[in-house]
């Protein structure tokens, strides 16, 4: 009989979700990969998950998850120092239910549900998707220098209205995180961090400080409340290059597990992909 | 300024409604006060002194990294911070810093933030930030009636009157500048407002604008006339100079210039774990405003009974 666990992964579109989910699934079937978590047994519907596997391996970019195509998934895993099996439930929810979470102030009951009852958390950030704030105040010694434009209408562009999808990406993810916590009753949580797309990061810099220095307000959230919410750091790239310009080359590789780097909070780099969900079972156990 | 909650929400039978996000009405801001110690921060100056842009000032600084020597620990108002925020980034496609004017009228609206020091040598702490309008603090000054009326005034444990720099960067406007900031500080001591357990902060806002020395001169004087004048009607009374969002951000005049001591004596000096309705009786009730907080008070006893 199988322990149940629920981990729920987040994240604002486009920011590597179903590919993790794909590479995840893909190293516990294929055995490729000395994993820390291994694939117990098939059991359920997998076609959701196999769907995603193979357009991972084919190299193919995902499908969007919308909303209303929305799966959870379950695998039947065992690991070093874990119980026997344990059967982890991951909703795949779509970056758009947490768009409409910050933008609209709305979440399905079933998505609102499935957050109230995670045990561990895995959210994503996508480097090139970090929408930042920049003030006019910042600007305009740059305008200054650069002198007056003849050209300039004296009365500027019309003025847009606020906008809250427009919101710079680490105030949105906080605001989640708070209504996760709200959702959850305020129970402590596990947050793995994911920065995604890891391979484009310049210089050797870790997961941890990378959020520090682009995500600021996160960083300071997460160290703050430390006491609901315990939080780790991963730089995952489960790509491998970037889609569809390095497919090609990805698909020529004699294992697709070779495009799997993960980085660690430790500094360490493994292909192991399992490591931030063994992570978060591990809190579990504890 | 415009609150998300008067729109009405398009919603389906099966979504759940979340936190709004916005600035919290006084009844919203009991979960707050009444768990957790919490200061109450009272912002008032003449129209276009730059109070909402205090407010947002922090904000921005916060999404840098730690401010005065605290992090940002959450907001129970990201969404109503974020629209505070909007004017001043070029996303509006502004070309200079802007705010939305708080409205006269419209009910009054607490920001929220959570901090804790840097160090994490202890727990967060809770602060509660309001301004009153910029007409509203003409109304006050003008008459003792409309002062004495106006109770947040009693509750608050830090009250910030801004004085506008752009005002006393021109001649032809500080001496009004300066005889407004004294007669509304008059007006709230005779209302029997500073009660030994305030604290004040008089500022002079868009300092970065106050550029000849005359006028560095005149707000100097200003400033320690003040401090004769008030400092033994109230528990404690800081002057300083703050450009929150200067126009152009420089080595010496960076966002939130002037801000960190206010903002380090608001957190480190938390008030009781107020609640709003605290020392209320139909006694001393003196405007509906303090009705209602008694009235909330009253109901949420009879609900716990």
């Amino acid at each position: 009989m199988s322990t149940k666990r629920e981990h729920v992964l987040i994240g604002l579109p486009e920011t590597g979700k179903t590919t993790f989910l794909a590479a995840l699934w893909h190293v516990l079937c294929s055995d490729d990969v000395d994993a820390h978590l291994t694939l117990q047994r098939f059991h359920d519907d997998h076609e959701y998950l196999n769907a995603i596997r193979e357009r991972w391996v084919n190299a193919e970019i995902q499908v969007r998850t919308v909303p209303s195509a929305e799966a959870q998934v379950s695998m039947i895993l065992s690991g070093e120092n874990l119980e026997d099996e344990i059967e982890v439930c991951i909703p795949d929810l779509s970056g758009e239910s947490y768009e409409s979470a910050w933008g609209d102030r709305k979440i399905n009951r079933e998505r609102s549900e499935a957050l109230g009852r995670a045990e561990g958390i895995l959210l994503f950030v996508n480097p090139d998707r970090v929408a930042k704030e920049v003030l006019i105040s910042e600007t305009a010694t740059v305008v200054d220098e650069l002198g007056d434009d003849d050209d300039t209408d004296e009365d500027g562009p019309e003025l847009t209205e606020w906008d809250a999808h427009k919101a710079p990406t680490q105030i949105q993810l906080v605001d989640l995180l708070q209504c996760v916590l709200r959702l959850n009753e305020n129970r402590p949580l596990r947050v793995g961090v994911i920065v995604s797309a890891w391979d484009r990061i310049d210089g050797e810099i870790t997961p941890a400080d990378w959020v520090k220095r682009e995500l600021p307000l996160l960083w300071q959230f997460l160290c703050c409340n430390d006491d609901s919410l315990q939080a780790g750091y991963f730089g995952v790239s489960a790509q491998g290059g970037h889609l569809p310009d390095d497919a090609d080359k990805l698909r020529k590789l004699d294992s697709p597990t070779e495009r799997i780097n993960l980085a660690c909070e430790d500094g360490t780099t493994t292909n192991d992909i399992t490591t931030p969900l063994r992570w978060l079972m591990m809190a579990s156990e504890e | 300024m415009s609150e998300a909650k008067t729109e009405k929400l398009v919603t389906e039978p099966q979504d759940v409604i979340l936190h709004s996000g916005e600035a919290l009405t006084i009844a919203e801001s009991r979960d707050i006060t009444r768990a957790r110690e919490t200061s109450l921060v009272v912002v008032a100056g003449s129209p276009g002194s730059g109070k909402t842009t205090l407010v947002a000032s922090l904000f921005h600084c916060f999404q840098r990294g730690p401010f005065a020597g605290f992090m940002f620990a959450g907001s129970d108002t990201c969404v109503g911070l974020d629209r505070r925020c909007f004017l001043g980034r070029t996303i509006s496609r502004g070309i200079a810093p802007d705010m939305e004017r708080t409205k006269v009228g419209t009910e009054q609206r607490l920001i929220h933030f959570r901090v804790r020091p840097e160090d994490l040598s202890s727990k967060s702490k809770d602060i509660l930030i309001t301004d009153i309008s910029g007409e509203e603090y003409e109304e006050i000054r003008h008459s003792m009636d409309e002062c004495r009326k106006f109770g947040l005034f009693r509750r608050a444990d830090h009250l910030v009157i801004l004085v506008d720099g752009e005002r006393i960067a021109n001649p032809g406007q500080k001496h009004a500048a300066k005889v407004e900031a004294e007669q509304f500080m008059g007006f709230l001591s005779d209302a029997g407002h500073f009660d030994g357990r305030c604290n004040v902060h008089l500022l002079i806002a868009k300092c970065d604008l106050i550029t000849e020395d005359s006028a560095k001169r005149f707000a100097q004087r200003m400033k320690e006339e003040i401090v004769r004048r008030f400092s033994d009607k109230v528990a404690s009374l800081s002057v300083g100079d703050i450009a929150a969002r200067p126009l152009r951000e420089t080595p010496t005049v960076a966002l939130g210039h002037g801000l960190s001591e206010p903002f380090v004596s608001w957190s480190e000096r938390p008030g009781e774990t107020i609640d709003l309705t605290n020392q209320l009786s139909m006694a001393n009730c003196h405007s509906e405003f303090d009705r209602m907080l008694l009235r909330q008070g009253v109901s949420a006893a009879e609900d716990s009974e």
